[in-house]
């Protein structure tokens, strides 16, 4: 795979204070690629420079193996903080603008203007629309040029389920046609839901890098639900491979000190004459992974 | 032309440039045609306007002085807007995003600014040109009326009628390396500072404060050396005169100093340059 983006050591230092501490990465085409940490780990800064608003103190990145004062940005789409457009202008005139800096034609406009769902609202000046509305309009934007690469940073931030659920569903959308998607965020939940890859930064340094199919790893533990629980307790210590077992309303979750999957532990049970309502192996989240690691 | 017109995109929508531009548009012309033909006193069996330039020469050079306050009052508070709102809105940050190199975003607001010093000295030449053809209608511009009202001796160089269109019309030319000249320095003020009112005090403010650092220099027999201080260069470039000499011509600053026309422009320069890194070693916020 085609290596899109690559960091080699960057750090941004505000006086003393290190912002981001000596940062390497790459990314690959095609990845969704989640860079993911606690508020004031550097995230927004890390994308700050890479998309060249801020300067980096030192270190370097190039985008497509190409160097940093390329015009290379113009293949990538960005949404960084908040929306930020015109607000005298109307939404279509904020993007004519958009697509000027892009070199790109104006039939374009109303194309990502239907995908993000403001068509009908193109006329109106971008300060009397929603934060929902203002935050597809820079998603909008970011696809104006059909870029290679989409960097979006805390998209869903400040949106209400409905609009989290729109963005979320628009930004899988994208991903499924094969584009390079770099997101920042703190919420642990929709780097796993979106991602195939992930970092994580914890005060401007990474702690650990992976692919999120990596963390969906058995953890030898099961959530159960029977007729009668007690009498699954009863069974399950007997198993050689058995740890411990705990209620969880109305459901029995138990932990094995080996390797065992859903179909043995079910046969092992219908053997003991009982039969399961539920059964739901529990893998590892990347909440116990970044728990862990924050941990440590 | 593409940075022009992502600029005009953005200006055109704008309240206060669209306001800013009206006054100067209208207000100019008001102030150049109506305040002299209304000052006026009975005079030899005339009407006459002491305001009313002489010759071209005179009404260019009035015209031209009129206009490059005009652009300092106005002018200059729209474009520091234009570029501090940018900050303000956080559009300079969406406009580098959007793939913008930082280059291009300076040239843009470069290529602005000299669009509107362009557009501004084009106007001015069509004021200069209306004005010089409504003044020389006057009947007062009779040698004799001129020499009786101003009590002019022998040695006076005052000309009898209007003279050519062509007489004073340099003045257009300093008119636009003035012009630019300062807008090269509200563009550095504008930029450095990032807020809009403050750009503004700081950029009116640097006049009076390079006023008392002359005078300090001054007192300190170095006047030479304040003669050519940035600011009072670029005034000097289309100097404000005493009022004898604005009507009569004689020992008028009318004519064409080309050290301080030089200096401006090596001003402007240094200003843009300034900006330039400025804009370049800063965070983009």
């Amino acid at each position: 795979m085609s290596v899109i983006l690559e960091i080699n050591n960057l750090s941004k230092y505000y006086g003393d204070f290190a912002a981001v501490d000596d940062l390497s990465l790459t990314i690959s085409a095609g990845q969704v690629f989640g860079i993911l940490g606690p508020n004031g780990s550097g995230k927004t800064t890390t994308l700050g420079m890479i998309l060249d608003v801020l300067n980096p103190s030192s270190g370097s990145y190039s985008w497509f193996g190409e160097p940093q004062e390329s015009n290379s940005r113009r293949r990538i789409g960005s949404i960084l903080e908040h929306p930020i457009f015109y607000p005298e202008l109307t939404g279509y005139k904020n993007l004519e603008i958009s697509a000027m800096i892009k070199n790109v034609d104006r039939e374009r406009i109303d194309e990502v203007l239907k995908r993000v769902e403001l068509f009908e609202r193109k006329n109106s000046p971008f300060n009397t629309y929603s934060l929902g509305m203002k935050q597809r309009l820079s998603l909008a934007a970011a696809l104006l040029s059909n870029p290679e690469v989409l960097v979006l940073d805390e998209p869903t931030n400040g949106l209400d389920p409905e609009g989290i659920k729109q963005m979320r569903e628009l930004i899988i959308s994208i991903a499924q046609e094969g584009k390079t998607i770099i997101i920042s965020s703190h919420i642990l939940d929709e780097i796993q839901k979106m991602c195939s890859h992930y970092c994580i930064l914890k005060n401007g340094k990474k702690l650990m890098q992976g692919s999120i199919s990596d963390l969906s790893t058995s953890k030898n533990e099961f959530l159960v639900n029977a007729d009668n629980l007690t009498e699954i307790e009863t069974s399950i210590k007997n198993h050689p491979l058995f740890k411990e077992s705990n209620r969880e309303v109305e459901k029995l979750k138990i932990s094995f000190s080996g390797e065992i999957n859903g179909m043995e532990l079910n046969k092992y049970l219908f053997d003991n004459n009982i039969v399961l309502s539920e059964l739901v192996e529990l893998k590892t989240s990347l909440e116990d992974e970044f728990l862990e690691i924050v941990k440590n | 032309m593409k940075l022009l017109r992502i600029e005009y995109k953005k200006i055109v929508g704008n309240k206060s440039f669209k306001v800013f531009t009206i006054m100067f548009l209208v207000f100019l012309p008001l102030l150049v045609f109506l305040v002299p033909s209304m000052i006026k006193f009975p005079f030899q069996g005339l009407e006459f306007h002491p305001l009313i330039p002489i010759n071209y020469q005179t009404s260019w050079y009035a015209v031209t002085l009129i206009s490059s306050w005009f652009c300092f009052f106005l002018l200059s508070f729209v474009l520091i807007y234009h570029i501090t709102n940018e900050y303000n809105y956080r559009t300079v940050r969406q406009n580098i995003i959007d793939g913008f190199t930082r280059n291009d975003y300076l040239l843009g607001k470069l290529y602005l600014m000299l669009a509107i010093t362009i557009l501004a000295t084009l106007y001015v030449l069509i004021i200069g040109i209306a004005g010089g053809l409504y003044f020389s209608t006057f009947e007062q511009q009779e040698d004799n009326v001129i020499q009786e009202f101003f009590k002019l001796g022998a040695e006076s160089d005052v000309q009898a009628g209007f003279g050519s269109l062509f007489d004073g019309i340099s003045n257009v030319l300093r008119f636009f390396v003035q012009t630019l000249a300062t807008f090269s320095f509200a563009f550095l003020i504008a930029f450095l500072t990032k807020r809009g009112i403050l750009a503004v005090l700081v950029f009116y403010a640097s006049f009076i404060a390079e006023k008392i650092a002359r005078w300090q220099f001054s007192e300190n027999g170095m006047d030479v050396i304040a003669d050519y201080f940035p600011l009072h260069n670029i005034a000097n470039t289309l100097p404000f005169p005493g009022m004898t000499s604005l009507i009569t011509g004689i020992n008028s600053p009318m004519f064409i100093n080309w050290t301080y026309l030089g200096l401006s422009m090596i001003y402007a320069v240094v200003f843009i340059f300034l900006t330039r890194l400025v804009f370049y070693k800063r965070d983009i916020s």
